[in-house]
């Protein structure tokens, strides 16, 4: 078949074709690669841990596994881009042909754990009966929002340390989390170092997003009319993941090897 | 014949480290561009360089004519040892590059033939020896069969009959008009494959038109009165300087009269080796 040939829609058929493929290798790389057993364990120990006294606050332990889950996340992907060494990755770049759409697809693979993570941390707690009271959609919305967001901010700030942006292991690690507990902690770092504020509100509004949340009230669900604020920060940080994935990208392209 | 990729004024830093400067050349259809140089010397950068994978300090990498797109295959100096089977490691390739799970499966089968590692389709990656993962590392470069190749030491590891099949395999696929840009330091494999040689030394490449006559390096270190521009003597090809140093590459058969020639101008020969 000449490439003239080809219509638009077969194209586009060839192209999905190509990046399930290219999913479902990586799938299987990552498998065998076993660096997602200590992360995801420690995740549900902690998931266990949480919900052992019970009962709990709604939005309250829902910001704790956010949190959590922001940190497993970071580590997740820090593991996943080191799986392929160097050579493996030109020769997939090579095979796929768009160095774009193999380090979109990448990143969107980690999102894909991490948005299964978020789920089970959301709905495990409903199916164990362990809040306090009964919860509503609003509940719903803003706990699968808060672990999303934080669960693809983590993921995306842990692709951004990988080793072929950061050479040294050790001082990836180090970036990395510090990056992480500076963003939740913002607020109050912000109050005791004020002339730090501009280097800060760089930073992911992790912070701002869950200190709305938790200044509302624990005994009723929120009502989210009179709080449209939460939402607006749940936009921004999608906003700073869109940000985060562009530079990724092409720090991945000018980077390259 | 066809240019497949063109390199222009193309420079590559590491830093402040100056890997090649100013190197043009292009690379044609039904060619082999052998490029040689001491360890270090850039040549698998510039196997990156023109397979895409890595970027230029400054100059133009240019595809031929209208194209957007080569289909290019790599074979790497160290394959990874996967934990895939190189029946299922070649199976992803393929499908990632849009190949049909048939067509796929047929172009294994035939190249697997080919090299003579049939048994070994199902066994880990990993566990293979150096030679057969070369093996594997040759087999999906061809899958997507590829316009150009780009070979990156792909004897090293391979007994003399494999390296003979091989040899055999590549001017095969050259007279079907792949080209080919080969990064090695066996010599025999430059006289058997080559039909160009790029040498990369002190940060130039010098691009020999053919080499099908044998060439020699002689390096001298010039008097004070010497001018710095390449001798006017019959049969040199290039000329490079390092301080008062300056390494020539001549045909073999002029080599004599330049050596004579330099000799009545009062510098001092240093080294006459053929390359």
């Amino acid at each position: 078949m000449s490439v003239n040939a080809i219509s638009n829609n077969q194209w586009f058929f060839i192209g999905g074709k190509m990046i399930k493929s290219l999913f479902l290798y990586m799938f299987r790389d990552y498998l065998r690669s076993y660096k997602y057993i200590v992360p995801i364990l420690l995740f549900i120990v902690f998931l266990l841990g949480i919900y052992v006294d019970q009962p709990v606050d709604v939005l309250g332990s829902y910001i704790i596994t956010s949190i959590f889950v922001y940190f497993i996340s970071a580590w997740l992907a820090l593991g996943f881009l080191d799986t392929e060494d160097n050579v493996q990755q030109q020769l997939t770049i090579l095979h796929s042909g768009n160095q774009s759409i193999y380090y979109l697809c990448k990143i969107v693979f980690v999102w894909v754990i991490t948005l299964l993570l978020s789920l089970i941390a959301v709905v495990y707690p409903i199916l164990i009966h362990a809040f306090m009271r009964p919860i509503d959609s609003t509940d719903l919305l803003l706990g699968f929002l808060s672990h999303v967001t934080l669960g693809l901010l983590g993921t995306s700030i842990g692709c951004l340390f990988n080793t072929r942006l950061i050479r040294d292991r050790r001082l990836a690690l180090l970036g990395l989390y510090l990056v992480i507990i500076i963003s939740i902690i913002q607020g109050t770092l912000i109050s005791a170092v004020p002339f730090l504020k501009y280097i800060i509100y760089l930073l992911p509004p992790v912070y701002f997003t869950m200190n709305n949340i938790s200044t509302a009230s624990n005994l009723k669900p929120i009502d989210l009319s009179s709080n449209i604020d939460i939402l607006l920060y749940f936009g921004i940080i999608f906003l700073y993941l869109i940000a985060l994935i562009f530079i990724f990208i092409k720090l991945m392209k000018k980077k390259a090897f | 014949m066809d240019t497949l990729i063109e390199l222009r004024n193309a420079s590559k830093r590491f830093g402040k480290k100056v890997v090649f400067e100013d190197v043009q050349f292009k690379i044609m259809q039904a060619q082999t561009l052998a490029l040689t140089g001491q360890n270090g010397s850039g040549k698998s950068t510039l196997l990156r360089i023109i397979a895409g994978l890595s970027n230029l300090s400054s100059g133009q990498r240019l595809l031929s004519g209208e194209r957007k797109k080569l289909r290019i295959g790599y074979v790497p100096e160290h394959f990874p040892k996967l934990h895939f089977t190189p029946n299922e490691y070649l199976t992803y390739m393929g499908s990632i590059q849009g190949l049909s799970k048939a067509h796929i499966q047929d172009k294994i089968s035939e190249l697997f033939d080919m090299f003579s590692i049939s048994s070994m389709q199902n066994t880990y990656i990993k566990y293979l020896s150096k030679g057969s993962i070369q093996k594997i590392a040759v087999i999906q470069a061809l899958l997507s069969e590829p316009e150009l190749l780009l070979l990156d030491e792909p004897l090293s590891g391979q007994d003399s009959d494999s390296q003979a099949s091989f040899i055999d395999l590549l001017h095969k696929y050259k007279k079907q008009g792949l080209g080919i840009v080969l990064a090695c330091h066996e010599k025999f494999l430059v006289d058997k494959l080559a039909d160009r040689v790029a040498i990369i030394r002190n940060k130039k490449i010098d691009v020999l038109s053919s080499r099908l006559k044998p060439v020699m390096t002689i390096t001298f270190r010039t008097n004070e009165n010497f001018v710095h521009e390449k001798p006017d003597f019959e049969g040199i090809l290039s000329c490079s300087y390092e301080g008062q140093s300056c390494t020539i590459i001549c045909d073999k058969e002029k080599c004599d009269n330049i050596i004579y020639n330099l000799l009545n101008m009062k510098c001092s020969i240093e080294s006459v080796n053929e390359c």
